[in-house]
């Protein structure tokens, strides 16, 4: 063992007399690099992307990004805020975890698919997004607006010939780590005018897993809405 | 293990530049493989001198000294309180981030788990908000991009650079 020893010490000596080798990611235990940039803030985050090929690779890959997902819910929420005056669709998010930064946490994302949209709801730092070119649309995407990747949506099955609005909801199932958008429909004569909702329409309710192909339609509800005035709210798997 | 309860016991680790430490047994069971090394072996003598071949001697020192003030901290009851802290922020004031990247190389492999998490912590801190080349040179990466593939990145993530601090 102690001869062993001896010449690992020579030969790192060795090094030490010269000009002192760097420490290069390389010798880095990769559970440290990973754990050392899942601990920086989001801004940080995505600027690693350009250290090198591959660390993109590795900033695109769920590990990192599951790590420092599981970092920012125990200590650092972040926020995405929308402005529509005086400038329409003007996004910003709040990055709490730079909030020690020195410089402002708040920064402006746009999103360069889409050019108006409405929020329908933000899960885990994705965004449920529906185009809003008419109140009625039924075109949804999800978007990453950190990795600017996003998932086009098939619309909500018809259930009648008449026009039809939906309510949408984003949210998370925990069980089966499935992420879900909910849709509650029902029959408008004018798809402009939420009058209707007020009056005794039957609504039906249809589920999306994000990547399947069609929804799932999961049935009547007994409720009617109280009023569309505020955002649908999904907490726990329910659409409120 | 029969040995652990015993009163100011020495422990002896050898570095890898063959310089002999003399620790006192509480703050070298802190290093989880110098712990397993008396767990698998408990009719060591008490004179057996630990070697760790991937460790030289400053970073030890360095660890030691870190690992002493937290073994009184527990033993006092200040764990986690502002002392604690202000120790920390001192401890890691003066180290340049060679020294940091050769302390966390040791503290992985001795297996300490509160340095590591300490360390990991101080260096993602020191990494925070700073520019890419800051993150190249810290890291030693060689920038393997054309230039005009970084442009194209660069614009789709304009928002990440505003407001970088100086290197």
């Amino acid at each position: 063992m102690d001869s062993v020893c001896e010449k690992q010490g020579k030969s790192h000596k060795l090094g030490k007399d010269g000009d002192a080798p760097k420490i290069t990611i390389e010798c880095l235990p990769r559970e440290i690099s990973f754990n050392i940039l899942s601990s920086l803030s989001i801004t940080s985050l995505a600027k690693i992307k350009f250290v090198c090929r591959a660390w993109c690779n590795l900033a695109k890959g769920p590990h990192l990004i599951n790590m420092h997902f599981l970092r920012m819910t125990e200590n650092d929420p972040c926020f995405i805020l929308q402005q529509d005056y005086p400038v329409q669709d003007q996004n910003y998010f709040v990055d709490f975890s730079a909030r020690n930064e020195s410089y402002k946490a708040l920064k402006k994302f746009c999103v360069p698919s889409m050019p108006k949209f409405d929020i329908v709801g933000s899960c885990n730092g994705l965004l449920c997004l529906r185009y809003s070119s008419s109140p009625a649309s039924h075109s949804l995407c999800i978007y990453n607006p950190f990795t600017g990747d996003y998932l086009k949506l098939p619309e909500p099955t018809k259930v009648s010939h008449k026009e039809m609005v939906n309510v949408f909801g984003f949210g998370f199932h925990p069980t089966t780590k499935e992420y879900k958008v909910i849709a509650i429909c029902f029959e408008s004569e004018n798809s402009l005018l939420y009058r209707d909702l007020y009056t005794d329409k039957e609504l039906e309710a249809q589920v999306l897993t994000p990547g399947s192909s069609a929804w799932r339609r999961v049935g009547k509800l007994p409720y009617n809405f109280l009023g569309l005035w505020s955002s649908p709210i999904l907490l726990n798997g329910r659409l409120h | 293990m029969s040995k652990l309860g015993q009163a100011k016991r020495i422990i002896f680790l050898k570095t890898a530049d063959g310089q002999l430490f003399e620790v006192d047994e509480p703050v070298a069971m802190e290093f989880e493989i110098v712990k397993s090394f008396f767990d698998e072996n408990e009719d060591a003598a008490d004179d057996t001198v630990v070697p760790l071949p991937n460790v030289s001697a400053e970073p030890l020192a360095g660890i030691i000294e870190f690992c002493k003030a937290h073994v009184e901290f527990r033993a006092n009851g200040a764990a986690g309180k502002d002392e604690v802290k202000k120790f920390n922020a001192e401890y890691i004031k003066e180290k340049s981030n060679e020294q940091l990247k050769e302390l966390i190389l040791a503290a992985n492999y001795l297996n300490i788990k509160e340095m590591l998490d300490f360390l990991t912590e101080t260096i993602a801190n020191r990494l925070k908000n700073k520019s890419v080349e800051y993150v190249r040179a810290f890291f030693g990466i060689e920038n393997d991009f054309t230039p005009q593939e970084e442009e194209a990145v660069r614009k789709e993530y304009e928002w990440a650079f505003e407001g970088v601090d100086e290197d």
